[in-house]
């Protein structure tokens, strides 16, 4: 306390000299002052906090009268800062969107004729890559768990071009920086006959629930 | 009535008289020397009336914040030139970014010149920071070294903003994974994702944030923040000195001798800005394509090295070395507090050696890091399959340890902090170039080419 005090104090005879005259020399004067006054002081009391604090405190004792010219600075100081920290919440607040546009969760993939037995598609617009085989439909991410690039097929699997991470054909981690496999999603098959996705939805890697037959079942309807 | 007539008269009389004397100060004043200093008193709130010998010597400042601030002043011009054409939406920014290439008296010269000064800014800031820390110049102004980062910072994020502008394929998977690497910033990374978006994805509000933030609030904080560092240089008593070292404080008039040499450097700075610009086209990348990157999908150059650390891992690349490094140049001045040596370079032949050291360390840690990595073909199978070993076990990871190994052995070696803060950050620079460079050889499938050799064609 007694500190911090004395180092306000010291100030005191600052800005009437700060006049734009000669600058350099008072400056060089402030620096000497407080160079001289505090220095040794707060060394002093960090050394010997005891004995030779309570030697220097006793000039701010002496001084310190205005306390409650030190109250109303400090609380009009507070009021600033509060008023500014509350202008600066409330613009981060209005560039923080309520409502945004985004790819919707939940939305049809195709009939089933649109993807053949043996075959996986990109859906470049969704985001999605589904496979179907003799099991069903399944439908996963093509978007790289590590840093959000779609992923590109290769022989073996997937492959990201912004940082290398591999994945083999059922999207899970071969090598590279991605940490998590590609996210599967539940897919089911609705009484308008096509196939729906909820991206909102993950599901075990490799689930493929949706059992409609061959693709001639699939192309008749 | 006929004394407002007589009066008007006479100061019509009077106004080419008086329109010198009102417009420039001082030129009627008896005493020759005031007017001087009156004609020049912007010039002296920069500068004070005499400067030391030293200050005039090109080797100690390498004139790197002058050529800086030129820079920034090239890029104020240019950009408000290329803000009369660029549109910022979605639909029309490419187009106009065309328009201004192909259809614009001089629009390519202007474009070149402001991505050129953009990418000599980023490099003169870099050495410009590099200079003042091998100086030790931060030692007690503190608060000097601290706006200074913050420059540093405004100007990558200029950079980064820019980056978005010309919505070309380049520029939109940059900012993706920019922002993607958000998500590993434990907190506020989400919120500052949205913040930055203007949702979840790139859209139209993104263009329009980004197109805000580099045409008016970032260069705005610049312009106070650099104002405020060149004022603070002036107050904290010209360039860091301290007493220990040899004499040369011969007092000098800082006019004309440090002006002029002021004005030089910025002069040469304009025509090397301005020959660049006029021979060498700044690109265009393709149309942007929201759903395929191309392949390699390759950040600026000045971005390489974070490129190429969040290949090992996310969240060392994108949070743990960004920190470690951001905090390291905060802290410094206020943990290196030693008052010898400031001034000079890399302090005295004990710290020189020290720092020399950790950056032979780093280059060899680095080649042996990349060596046990890469033997592996990107990642050890027992590794990779567990994620926090693949984030402790890369060579990223491995330069931030040695960085504060580095640290710890100089300032034990040496006993002096100023060791071991130089220590950690001349690690790190290494890295950052050893990564860069790496980066820089990324080519297609993520397999590494030399720059002279040529891409296999792919898909």
């Amino acid at each position: 306390m007694g500190k911090k005090k004395k180092k306000k104090k010291n100030k005191q005879p600052k800005p009437p000299a700060a006049s734009p005259v000669k600058e350099e020399q008072v400056a060089d004067e402030a620096a000497a002052v407080t160079a001289d006054a505090v220095e040794p002081e707060t060394k002093e009391a960090l050394d010997a906090p005891e004995s030779k604090a309570s030697e220097n405190n006793q000039p701010v004792v002496q001084t310190n009268t205005s306390s409650r010219r030190d109250f109303l600075t400090l609380a009009g100081q507070a009021a600033v800062g509060v008023c500014a920290c509350t202008a600066l919440a409330g613009s981060l607040r209005l560039a923080l969107p309520d409502f945004y546009d985004g790819p919707p969760e939940v939305f049809a993939l195709g009939t089933p004729a649109d993807f053949k037995t043996g075959t996986m598609t990109w859906l470049n617009e969704n985001d999605l890559f589904v496979v179907r085989d003799n099991l069903g439909f399944g439908a996963f991410s093509s978007r790289c768990t590590h840093l959000g690039c779609t992923v590109r097929r290769t022989a073996s699997g997937f492959f990201c071009p912004c940082h290398g991470a591999k994945y083999d054909s059922s999207g899970s981690v071969v090598s590279g920086p991605a940490r998590r496999p590609l996210p599967w999603f539940h897919v089911w098959a609705e009484a308008d006959g096509r196939i729906w996705v909820d991206t909102g939805k993950q599901v075990e890697p490799g689930t493929k629930p949706v059992n409609l037959g061959s693709d001639e079942t699939g192309e008749k309807k | 009535m006929s004394g407002f007539f007589s009066s008007l008269l006479e100061n019509i009389r009077a106004l080419p008289g008086n329109l010198v004397r009102g417009l420039r100060p001082g030129v009627d004043s008896q005493n020759e020397v005031a007017a001087k200093r009156l004609r020049r008193s912007f010039i002296y709130h920069i500068h004070p009336l005499r400067v030391t010998e030293r200050a005039l010597s090109p080797w100690v400042t390498l004139g790197l914040g002058v050529i800086t601030a030129t820079c920034f002043f090239v890029l104020a011009v240019s950009g408000i030139l290329l803000m009369l054409y660029y549109i910022p939406t979605t639909k029309s920014a490419y187009q106009s970014m065309e328009d201004i290439q192909y259809a614009v008296t001089l629009g390519p010269f202007v474009r070149a010149l402001h991505r050129w000064a953009a990418h000599a800014m980023m490099i003169t800031v870099l050495l410009h920071l590099v200079r003042v820390a091998a100086m030790g110049a931060y030692y007690k102004r503190e608060l000097n070294w601290v706006i200074g980062l913050c420059l540093a910072g405004l100007v990558m994020g200029l950079a980064f903003t820019g980056y978005l502008l010309p919505w070309d394929q380049r520029s939109y998977w940059a900012v993706s994974v920019a922002t993607a690497m958000l998500d590993n910033v434990p907190l506020i990374g989400p919120t500052v994702k949205v913040l930055a978006l203007g949702g979840q994805q790139i859209a139209q509000a993104t263009l329009l944030r980004f197109y805000m933030l580099h045409v008016a609030l970032l260069p705005a904080g610049l312009l106070v923040l650099l104002a405020f560092h060149i004022w603070r240089i002036r107050k904290d008593g010209g360039l860091a000195y301290s007493k220990d070292l040899p004499e040369s404080q011969a007092a000098t008039p800082a006019w004309p001798h440090l002006v002029l040499r002021e004005a030089v450097l910025i002069i040469a700075a304009l025509v090397a800005l301005f020959l660049v610009a006029m021979f060498i086209d700044a690109p265009l990348g393709i149309p942007v394509d929201p759903h395929t990157p191309s392949n390699p999908e390759k950040a600026p150059w000045y971005f390489l090295w974070a490129q190429e650390m969040v290949s090992y891992s996310a969240v060392v690349g994108a949070f743990v070395f960004p920190l470690v490094l951001s905090g390291w140049l905060v802290l410094l001045p206020f943990l290196d507090r030693q008052a010898n040596s400031v001034g000079r370079w890399f302090g005295g032949r004990s710290c020189k050696a020290a720092v020399a050291m950790a950056s032979l360390a780093a280059i060899i840690g680095l080649v042996v890091f990349e060596w046990l990595y890469l033997r592996g073909g990107g990642a050890d199978q027992t590794i990779a399959s567990t994620p926090w070993l693949a984030d402790l076990l890369n060579p990223a990871a491995g330069m931030i340890g040695l960085a504060l190994l580095a640290a710890v052995i100089s300032g034990m070696a040496t006993g002096s902090t100023r060791a071991a803060g130089l220590s950690g950050i001349a690690v790190m620079l290494v890295a950052i170039v050893g990564f860069t460079l790496m980066g820089i050889c990324r080519g297609p499938d993520w397999v590494f080419y030399w720059p002279w050799e040529e891409w296999p064609l792919v898909n």
